[in-house]
């Protein structure tokens, strides 16, 4: 089975084509962050209409670099949602477009469900396991049991975890986005320096907030004076919000360690798997964290690659896949959904 | 000649083939949203009923806006990878030019004077001659200056779904103007015609003169944050 995925639900134009044996046969992700870059976020009109001049060239090339035609494909996925509508509408309306002509069947992938099955295309990861997805829009554990079916344990009362690391980037000067440029600046820098909160932590339940490390944050600079910060002060601050916000997540993370082992309590403890995915899961600092956490529970530990943590459409091809093997597919008429829960229960 | 054409750029959805001298199979609706649900289950629809395979036709013609940027995109995205997914030759058309050369009986010997509603206080517009010809670019203006622009122009037809807000206003200029009866809003049928029309009568039409690129006529909103 060849699945054809498309992902243009926020700043990427991608599109990726991946084989059932798990080879990703090409991955082409366009960024725009560059379009972006002087607004200090993603600008919906701005990604709306990058993505349609450059959808069509991004599925060519796919197409190109696997040495496939459309006739070779199984089916189409793309990115139904959640996400930024005026994008999600474009992929979506391709991919309906190559269904129809090549009379395939198309699978709109909900785009978180794409981040939650990405570690069974880079590695083994059987179900049922427990996810952490971490991103600027998502902060989420779920219990994963299959393709569709998801329990959501918890999920952040405010910013996202991602969108802490933007916002404390900003507040530093560093460039956007925060994540990258976080991650880069705390690899000279002292977590132990600056005390700060890690929010939610100890507490039961497995919720998250960052609001409060953000301010906690922006106070810090404000403190430390009218003089621009020291490269070594911003090494500081950056490495010490790393080691809060990992330290938060791993905190809920244990909580729900508790809960899946509690509702999966006849499996196998050997096949018990924590994955990670997300944007913010590519941050390595963060991937040691979870791997630690992992190894004292007994987990097993499962990230994707950092390129296939951000957005692509290889995952989108996967989830496609995994969907189709179970019968899971869409019609022409499917309606794009700028929200999307995974537990719909939630 | 075999044409695939599709809109969804305005408050209306459609598609049509045209096949041979007529048009075959034919889909509309007007609809303030839910392009993307209906228009691919439209050309399926289209297809089947006029009996042609994608590999039949011998282009696709799609209008490019202005409309709703949503809309616009629907369509756009829609055409363009179906003309990429069948290999197909591609052209486009402007609503305001579709608008203007839709078949109507009052336009005889007038320009057309297209206003479509652009959701705002300005309006999308465009002044034709009366054989379809372009008498100036596509812009987006409040009725006073379309008044304006439209002044050395007497009698004028005018159409589109913007016609009735601004009527009062460019009459009140001393621009006489007729209501055309035809239609306001694009449709694929009459584009499948215009497109037929134009590659038919011409032996040399390059379809790269046409493209299939939106026209927004606005720059996204936003603002570069203060330093």
């Amino acid at each position: 089975m060849i699945v054809l995925g498309i992902e243009s639900s926020c700043d990427e134009t991608a599109a990726a084509i991946v084989r059932d044996d798990r080879a990703i046969l090409s991955n082409v992700v366009l960024s725009q962050i560059d379009d972006h870059r002087p607004y200090g976020g993603v600008v919906p009109e701005i990604a709306a209409r990058s993505h349609l001049s450059h959808i069509d060239g991004v599925v060519k090339q796919a197409m190109a670099e696997a040495r496939l035609s459309f006739n070779d494909l199984d089916a189409v996925a793309a990115t139904g949602g959640p996400g930024l509508i005026g994008g999600v509408l474009v992929g979506m309306m391709t991919a309906k477009a190559i269904a129809l002509v090549h009379d395939l069947p198309l699978i709109a992938v909900n785009h978180l469900e794409g981040h939650a099955l990405t570690a069974r295309l880079t590695g083994d990861a059987p179900f049922p396991y427990l996810l952490l997805l971490v991103s600027g829009g998502h902060c989420q554990l779920l219990d994963v049991v299959g393709p569709g079916q998801y329990t959501l344990f918890g999920t952040t009362v405010d910013d996202a975890v991602g969108e802490a690391f933007d916002k404390t980037a900003k507040l530093l000067g560093l460039p956007y986005p925060g994540g990258p440029a976080i991650e880069a600046a705390a690899v000279d820098g002292d977590p132990k320096r600056f005390k700060l909160p890690r929010p939610m932590t100890g507490r039961p339940g497995c919720d998250f907030s960052f609001s409060g490390l953000k301010t906690a944050v922006a106070r810090l600079v404000e403190r430390l004076g009218e003089a621009p910060l020291s490269h070594q002060d911003i090494s500081d601050i950056a490495a010490s919000f790393q080691d809060a916000a990992a330290g938060a997540l791993v905190d809920r993370t244990r909580n729900a360690i508790q809960r899946h082992v509690e509702i999966h309590a006849g499996i196998d403890g050997a096949k018990r798997t924590l994955v990670t995915a997300g944007g913010v899961a590519s941050n390595q600092y963060l991937r040691s964290a979870l791997t630690a956490l992992a190894v004292e529970e007994g987990f097993h530990f499962a990230a994707p690659p950092p390129a296939l943590c951000t957005d692509n459409a290889a995952m989108i091809a996967w989830a496609g896949l995994e969907r189709l093997r179970l019968g899971l597919t869409d019609h022409l008429d499917f309606a794009p959904r700028p929200r999307w829960p995974l537990d719909s229960t939630a | 000649m075999k044409i695939l054409a599709i809109d969804s750029a305005t408050a209306a959805c459609s598609a049509a083939v045209w096949s041979g001298d007529g048009i075959a199979a034919h889909r509309f609706e007007t609809m303030a949203r839910g392009h993307a649900v209906h228009l691919m289950p439209m050309v399926r629809d289209v297809m089947a009923e006029s009996g042609l395979d994608f590999h039949d036709l011998d282009f696709i013609a799609t209008t490019t806006g202005p409309g709703g940027f949503t809309g616009l995109r629907i369509g756009l995205a829609a055409a363009r990878a179906l003309a990429m997914a069948a290999k197909l030759p591609i052209v486009g058309y402007s609503t305001l030019e579709t608008v203007a050369r839709s078949p109507r009986r009052d336009a005889n010997r007038r320009p057309v004077l297209v206003v479509l509603d652009a959701k705002r206080t300005d309006f999308y517009f465009q002044l034709f001659k009366p054989d379809g010809a372009a008498m100036g670019p596509p812009a987006t203006a409040a009725p006073d200056v379309i008044a304006a622009a439209v002044t050395p122009q007497n009698p004028v037809i005018i159409c589109g779904d913007g016609a009735d807000a601004v009527f009062e206003t460019i009459n009140a200029y001393g621009v006489q103007l007729e209501r055309s009866k035809g239609p306001d809003v694009p449709d694929a049928a009459i584009l499948a015609q215009i497109a037929h029309s134009d590659v038919g009568s011409d032996m040399k039409f390059q379809f790269k003169s046409r493209p299939p690129e939106p026209v927004y006529l606005r720059a996204p909103d936003a603002a570069l944050p203060r330093r």
